[in-house]
């Protein structure tokens, strides 16, 4: 049984970047039966990070995730809050630097990481991906975090990773034309939002040299749901892009019909569905890949299991409702 | 103007791919403003040092944390250094050596009154590493 060792990032915390949280980790996690995990306290942590060199396994790895109630998901309003990046509702890791990751992930082959519960954003200038395994081969578990960029690049670009994005927001917001998530090796992508807010030409996802499976996924606002590469095995998804691949369904994209997100608007936009939305209990039932929704709420909330990364609850929805009246 | 975290002791991996991405002796993890807030482990990890430098700037600096480059894309090598340049810590004036070599971190960070210049000449590009012999 692997030791975890924790290890808090921030003010006033073990590490005050997340370059020097990583350039502590021992070379080889797997000889010292570790696990080396990294707890991001409630704040803004500016800069890139290179993961590198490091020796790991399916069951040794790095770990980059919040401290405790650091995390947007841990906010007392998340259900209410708007379902996009924003330091002020958790834990944030940002930068602005042009040609710049905020995770660089591509320089040590079969590397396991794990990220969770975490904001990643790019606020400007950089053309390269938020995350970018291009180049090496990790295996990447990337859940229930909101993923966004302004700048030129893909959102999250992926190579050969044998990992799995899981109940993830992943928006990009550059109006000069990109990819959202480059998807390659078998890789799949599980109950994630998709969206090309800015809808600038943007294709939601590119590449994949097998077929990796694209289930419950909402994929909006871009030209293609996909180019280049092998077709991905879709099950059960939405987009609005007409004649869209097998396994996905075309839907508006729209805040009154459709899949009904709270708000499509690039800046405030809010990508909870609400209720009438074509997400809501049409997706595939998946208890190992999906089991909580990137709030936390335990999935299913209703019939069956949303597709995308927000499950709909009536009765939180009932509850503001009665609220709101009071 | 600017605060380096500098590693004093190689961090080492035994496969050659994956220690070439290790920082080594001299390597500057990461530069920051002056007054930085450093974290408990920053000021006690015995591998490294802080550097105080309050006659250069993070962007003067900033050419510490540059990677060695791709020289050839066609046949990239495979262990590519993650720091291109290192400061020599050898080459420092005497009265840093102790500093250097005290694992206890008595004085965890310390004041140079380096320039740019200074800090820069004790600046050395690393030798590039030949690709392991892979039978």
């Amino acid at each position: 049984m692997p030791t975890t060792t924790q290890k808090t990032i921030g003010t006033s915390a073990d590490y005050s970047s997340v370059q020097a949280w990583e350039d502590a980790c021992p070379a080889n996690l797997v000889t010292n039966d570790e696990i080396w995990q990294g707890r991001v306290k409630n704040e803004t942590v500016s800069g890139q990070t290179i993961v590198a060199g490091i020796t790991t396994d399916a069951t040794r790895y790095i770990e980059l995730t919040t401290d405790t109630g650091a995390s947007f998901l841990d906010n007392v309003n998340v259900r209410t809050n708007a379902l996009r990046a924003n330091a002020s509702n958790g834990a944030l890791l940002t930068h602005n630097l042009a040609y710049e990751n905020v995770l660089d992930l591509t320089t040590t082959a079969n590397l396991n990481i794990r990220i969770n519960k975490l904001q990643l954003t790019i606020a400007s200038g950089s053309n390269r991906p938020v995350i970018n395994t291009i180049g090496s081969t990790p295996a990447l578990i990337l859940d229930r975090c909101i993923l966004e960029t302004v700048g030129s690049g893909a959102t999250v670009a992926r190579d050969g990773d044998n990992g799995k994005i899981s109940n993830c927001l992943i928006v990009h917001r550059n109006a000069t034309p990109a990819v959202v998530l480059t998807l390659s090796g078998a890789a799949g992508v599980y109950n994630c939002t998709i969206v090309a807010a800015n809808g600038t030409a943007t294709n939601l996802l590119s590449g994949a040299s097998t077929g990796p499976p694209i289930q419950n996924c909402n994929l909006f606002n871009g030209t293609a749901v996909k180019t280049g590469g092998n077709t991905p095995t879709y099950t059960t998804c939405l987009t609005d892009v007409a004649s869209p691949p097998t396994g996905c369904t075309t839907t508006a994209y729209s805040t009154s019909s459709g899949i009904y997100f709270e708000n499509i608007t690039d800046g405030t936009h809010d990508f909870r569905i609400k209720s009438g939305s074509s997400a809501i209990d049409t997706g595939t039932t998946d208890a190992t890949n999906a089991a909580n929704d990137i709030s936390n709420l335990a999935r299913p909330s209703g019939a069956g299991y949303d597709i995308g990364a927000w499950e709909f609850s009536a009765a939180a929805g009932a509850a503001l409702w009665a609220q709101s009246c009071l | 103007m600017c605060e380096l975290l500098l590693r004093v002791s190689d961090k080492i991996n035994t496969d050659p791919v994956l220690d070439s991405k290790c920082t080594k002796r001299g390597d500057v993890i990461v530069v920051m403003p002056d007054g930085w807030g450093w974290g408990t482990e920053e000021l006690r990890n015995p591998d490294w040092r802080i550097l105080q430098l309050p006659n250069v700037t993070v962007e003067q600096a900033a050419s510490f944390l540059s990677p060695e480059p791709e020289d050839n894309p066609q046949a990239p090598s495979l262990v590519r250094q993650r720091r291109l340049f290192k400061i020599d810590l050898d080459a420092l004036p005497p009265v840093w050596a102790a500093w250097v070599t005290d694992g206890t971190r008595a004085e965890p960070m310390r004041s140079a009154p380096f320039t740019a210049a200074q800090i820069l000449g004790y600046r050395r590009r690393k030798a590039p590493l030949a690709n392991p012999v892979v039978i």
